[in-house]
């Protein structure tokens, strides 16, 4: 007698939903990190600026805080996709839609500041030339 | 869990305190507002990764809305100020 074997019986539902309730708690957790991380680093750095009262390095910092919020947001982002496959209520999927949304709209406004940012550090940096121009500002 | 939002709490004092610093150091506010608003959006960031209450949503939705319009229109008046003191 032959015996079939489903997908089922190999991955059950409830095995499925908890690797992935685990994965998205570590990759959260690491979003979670680098945005720490790059805070306490930022406010050490700030602190230092400030007693040195050096304004270029004040910007260079906000500029490094600017790239660790990115790096966490877009594994927060990667959480927030991984979330969606075990999301059983419609409650909970407009949260992850808002979050989702927060999330993107942010990383895009970062990561136009950090080009901004990063072009007027390098202004400032150039030696400047009579047809030097500062960029727009926003 | 409660050391990620200690975590977040801390990082929002340390907000206000680095802004009214900066903001007395270098006598630049829209450098201090930055600067201010960019450690409570690192705040809220976090408290978002921990706490999915729609009042956190709401929370990090206002720091950021009030980011950029705050920055925005700061920005503009600052650079019409300056335009008029070049022109005058």
């Amino acid at each position: 007698m032959t015996q079939s074997l489903y997908a089922l019986d190999i991955l059950p539902e409830w095995a499925l939903r908890d690797m992935v309730d685990l994965m998205v708690r570590l990759i959260e957790a690491c979003g979670a990190v680098v945005i720490m991380i790059g805070a306490i680093v930022a406010i050490v750095k700030f602190a230092v600026a400030l007693s040195r009262r050096d304004i270029n390095q004040f910007s260079a910092v906000r500029l490094s805080l600017a790239r660790f919020l990115v790096l966490g947001l877009e594994f927060q982002l990667a959480a927030d996709v991984l979330r969606t496959a075990i999301s059983p209520s419609f409650e909970e999927i407009g949260k992850l839609a808002a979050i989702a949304t927060i999330r993107t709209v942010l990383n895009y406004f970062l990561n136009r500041e950090i080009a901004q940012e990063q072009a007027e550090i390098e202004l400032a940096k150039a030696p400047r030339g009579p047809t030097s121009e500062l960029p727009p500002a926003r | 869990m409660n050391f990620v939002v200690g975590a977040s709490w801390c990082f929002g004092v340390a907000g206000i305190l680095i802004g009214i610093a900066a903001l007395a150091v270098f006598r630049q506010p829209l450098l201090a507002l930055r600067v201010m608003l960019d450690l409570f959006i690192a705040a809220g960031l976090l408290r978002l990764s921990v706490d999915l209450s729609w009042a956190a949503i709401a929370g990090t939705v206002t720091a950021i809305a009030v980011r950029r319009v705050l920055t925005a229109s700061l920005a503009s008046d600052f650079d019409a100020a300056t335009r008029r003191a070049h022109a005058s």
